[in-house]
């Protein structure tokens, strides 16, 4: 037996209160004379001594009667230890599916051990009970819910993935099986949770049912948590470009003295291993990734000599820095030197020695498609005539994250462009002016470039209202316009890229120029996620296939549409997004093991630590049983008696 | 006779009620006498009639001896007869507490001599009612031993043991010849009075 508010106890003072009167009222009862009190002691002679008993039981009912009101107070319940064979009752096993639980401990994950104990303990309910299960790997899913039928659970236990790499929600899938039991019309509710209790599964932070749900804990680890884990790679480029980029590999968790080594995956291949070198929990190594074999996204992977070998594994994304832009020259030429483009190559062409690097492509623009645009960052549309064709792949390609820069020119035509790209322009192009005196640029952030004269422009009118002027005219108008368009940004500038208009080309602010506009333009997000979280990608088009290759090398055709959301991934490592079966950089993306999963130092369960109120035995052996109920019934009895007793004595 | 509920004892108010009868029936010219007593008789004032023996008369009602010991009515009683005269009206007051079987056989004794014989018995309303209200610890007034009762829950008994008193002392009077009537301090003496010449 309990309490539920033991401190409520004290007020059992109170019993004195009755016991007091009742001496007190004996002691100074009020004196009066009456001459005919012969009559009284007639009368009292016969009822004295009925009297007497009906006192002493008043002051006994009265003293119970404020006994069970204190015990009522204090909330009390019995621990009724009856056997699962006994009574029907309603259990929810909050089964944790993180990666932790991946771990390996005689052939069997730990997942396959807590589904073997959820098993056991749901083949004993008896006929009638039901049972739940909710699995706590992130997001927390309702496995079953509510159901007695021992075939469908073991078959839905079964289903369980035993490699799990998501992360923990322990939490949240307590709080679903709380809700799962309170659903339930039985009164005999209990909650098992079955986990590994590692410091991921943050079990000290769950709010537990203190009333009403019996709680019980089930522990289980492996004995020997060997586990090492890459907890970081540092990509750095060699001093030499042409030497390619070195990546630092960090690695925690237990030493071994097993010689072990990384190695270096590249489109499922392996293509370099470097050994690790231990330092007490902490291991290092190197690997080269040489330019000509640079991929968008490679993977490393440790030997999987430990228990959690899901952890091993790390995609990175390599020439994270690396801008890919496509030139598209509106004015092509034989001689490249005379091609609308051929300044913005030579200004890229130096960016690696300011320590900038992007990969350019350049195509003319009748040569434009999509696979071209997708593979890229940034598109620069210099001087080009706007063909209706391109519409919905810059479109796509904007929507999806993708930038574009658009440069004036004589072949630009502003009504064209006002109809075909209004939604997605920051501004509207007017008619092409050639100024009799010519302009300079002001610009804040490159006050240089008011060294440079404009001869001729494309003024730009009725910009939007999120739209940034980042340089301008000298007669105020705007030169540079940006805004953003839904994933991706638009630029729009108001004369030519080359020295046609304008001797820009030619100022030694031309490269700040290009590379802070193409850099502020491809501004990248992150691209690492945990697993199971949703990626948004590109669907396919009639002449576009889109595929995803998961770092096991399953390929995953995307279907046909604008975005697609792309859930399938559970898997650490890197994904490769193809366009018509050739990577492209832009959209790889990395799944890592989620962090707090790859210690297995199983901790105790809350009910062991100090000041958790959950009570520490199994689930499947008792549930506390209010008696509060009862003692009111008790205490109303009481109450009647008094009352009764009361009337017996006034008789 | 000397408690009361309230300001006015049971003796105070007999002997309002005595003193204006006496009044009266001087008034007319009879000759009135007075006779106190407990267990022996106390005063005793000869039948005389004329202002000054009713002054002396009111006096001696005004300022009765000290009581002492318990009321013997039967002895009392007796002693009137011996002093009692000619045929006259012999108005006894008393509560009739002590009322033993006994007690009231003179009423017949005097009904038989040819007096005309009234009892006025007077009894306080509290005695009547038990009007109180919470348990008390009750003494009398005569040595009784207490008693630590709740009113509340003996009051409808008692009323009916008082009741039965009443009627019994009426039955036990009118038996032997005399008049009973029922004299209850909270009842004005002017009513009783004038309810006494009425039926006298």
């Amino acid at each position: 037996m309990g309490f539920g508010l033991p401190w409520a106890l004290a007020a059992m003072v109170a019993i004195g209160i009755p016991i007091a009167a009742h001496l007190l009222r004996r002691q100074k009862l009020p004196q009066q004379t009456l001459p005919t009190i012969a009559f009284l002691q007639r009368i009292h002679a016969t009822r004295a001594a009925r009297l007497r008993v009906v006192d002493w039981l008043l002051l006994v009912i009265r003293v119970l009667l404020v006994a069970a009101l204190v015990l009522v107070a204090a909330a009390p319940y019995r621990v009724v230890h009856s056997s699962l064979l006994d009574r029907q009752h309603a259990l929810a096993v909050v089964f944790d599916d993180s990666l932790s639980m991946a771990a390996i401990h005689e052939g069997k994950t730990l997942i396959e051990r807590a589904a073997e104990l959820s098993m056991e303990q749901i083949g004993k309910l008896p006929e009638g009970s039901e049972a739940s299960i909710v699995l706590a790997g992130n997001p927390p899913r309702v496995w079953v819910r509510r159901r007695s039928e021992l075939d469908l659970i073991e078959h839905a236990l079964r289903e369980v993935d035993a490699r799990s790499t998501r992360a923990g929600a322990l939490c949240e899938a307590v709080q679903s099986a709380v809700e799962l039991l309170l659903e339930s019309e039985l009164a005999d509710r209990r909650l098992l949770v079955i986990s590994d209790f590692t410091p991921g599964a943050r079990a000290d932070e769950c709010e537990w049912p203190s009333r009403g749900i019996r709680v019980g804990f089930e522990v289980v680890s492996t004995p020997s948590p060997d586990n090492r884990r890459i907890a970081r790679v540092d990509v750095t480029p060699e001093s030499e470009p042409a030497e390619g980029v070195r990546l630092d590999v960090q690695i925690e968790g237990s030493g071994t003295e097993v010689p072990q080594k990384i190695r270096l995956r590249q489109k499922g291949q392996e293509t370099q291993r470097a050994p690790v070198r231990w330092m007490g929990d902490r291991g290092e190594a190197t690997l080269v990734v040489e330019p000509r074999l640079m991929d968008a996204v490679v993977e490393l992977r440790l030997d999987p000599d430990d228990v959690l070998p899901a952890d091993n594994v790390r995609g990175v994304l390599l020439g994270s820095d690396t801008i890919h832009v496509l030139l598209v020259d509106g004015d092509p030429h034989p001689d490249p030197r005379k091609r609308e483009t051929a300044f913005l190559s030579h200004a890229l062409g130096v960016a690696p020695l300011v320590g900038r690097s992007f990969a350019v492509e350049t195509l003319d623009a009748q040569d434009l498609s999509e696979s071209a645009i997708i593979r890229s960052d940034v598109v620069v549309l210099a001087n080009a005539t706007l063909e209706e064709k391109w519409l919905p792949l810059i479109e796509r390609f904007v929507s999806g994250g993708g930038s574009i820069w658009i440069t004036a020119g004589d072949r630009i035509n502003p009504r064209v462009y006002g109809s075909l790209l209004r939604e997605l322009l920051p501004g509207r192009y007017t008619a092409t002016r050639m100024e009799e005196r010519a302009l300079t640029f002001k610009s804040d952030t490159l006050p240089e470039l008011d060294q440079a004269k404009v001869r001729a422009r494309t003024p730009i009118a009725e910009t939007d209202l999120d739209a940034v002027v980042t340089a301008r005219f000298s007669d105020g108008s705007p030169a540079m316009v940006e805004h953003r368009y839904r994933s991706g940004r638009v630029a729009m500038f108001g004369t030519t890229i080359d020295d046609a208009w304008t001797d820009l080309p030619y100022q030694p602010v031309f490269v700040p120029f290009v590379l802070d506009t193409l850099g502020r333009l491809a501004g990248r997000t992150d691209h690492a996620i945990e697993p199971y979280e949703p990626v948004s990608l590109p669907g396919s088009t009639s002449s576009q296939r889109i595929q995803v290759v998961t770092p096991t090398g399953r390929t995953v055709d995307l279907p046909e549409a604008d975005r697609v959301t792309f859930r399938d991934t559970g898997e650490i490592g890197a994904y490769r997004v193809l366009v018509n079966g050739v990577s492209g950089e832009r959209f790889a993306f990395v799944v890592d093991a989620p962090s707090g999963e790859s210690d297995l130092i199983s901790q105790s369960p809350p009910e062991e630590q100090p000041g958790a109120e959950v009570s520490a035995a199994d689930a499947s052996q008792g549930v506390e049983q209010p008696l509060a109920p009862w003692l009111l019934l008790l205490a109303l009895t009481l109450l009647f008696s008094e009352l009764a007793l009361r009337q017996i004595r006034r008789r | 006779m000397h408690w009361g509920s309230k300001d006015l004892s049971k003796l105070d108010h007999a002997a309002t009620l005595l003193a204006a009868l006496a009044y009266v029936l001087t008034r007319q010219g009879d000759a009135v006498s007075l006779i106190t007593f407990d267990e022996t008789v106390r005063d005793r004032v000869p039948p005389r009639s004329g202002a000054a023996h009713l002054d002396y008369l009111m006096r001696v009602l005004a300022q009765p001896s000290a009581p002492e010991g318990k009321t013997a009515l039967h002895e009392s009683l007796d002693k009137l007869i011996e002093h009692a005269g000619r045929m006259g009206l012999v108005v006894v007051a008393s509560d009739l507490l002590d009322l033993e079987d006994s007690a009231l056989e003179p009423i017949a004794r005097l009904q038989a001599r040819g007096h005309q014989t009234i009892v006025l018995h007077v009894l306080d309303p509290a005695e009547l009612e038990l009007p109180f209200e919470h348990p008390m610890r009750f003494e009398g007034l005569e040595g009784e031993s207490p008693v630590e009762v709740d009113p509340e829950g003996i009051r409808r008994r008692y009323r009916e043991a008082i009741d039965q008193f009443v009627a019994s002392c009426q039955a036990r009077i009118v038996a032997a010849g005399g008049r009973y009537m029922l004299a209850r301090t909270d009842t004005p003496p002017e009513h009783t009075l004038l309810q006494l010449l009425r039926e006298a």
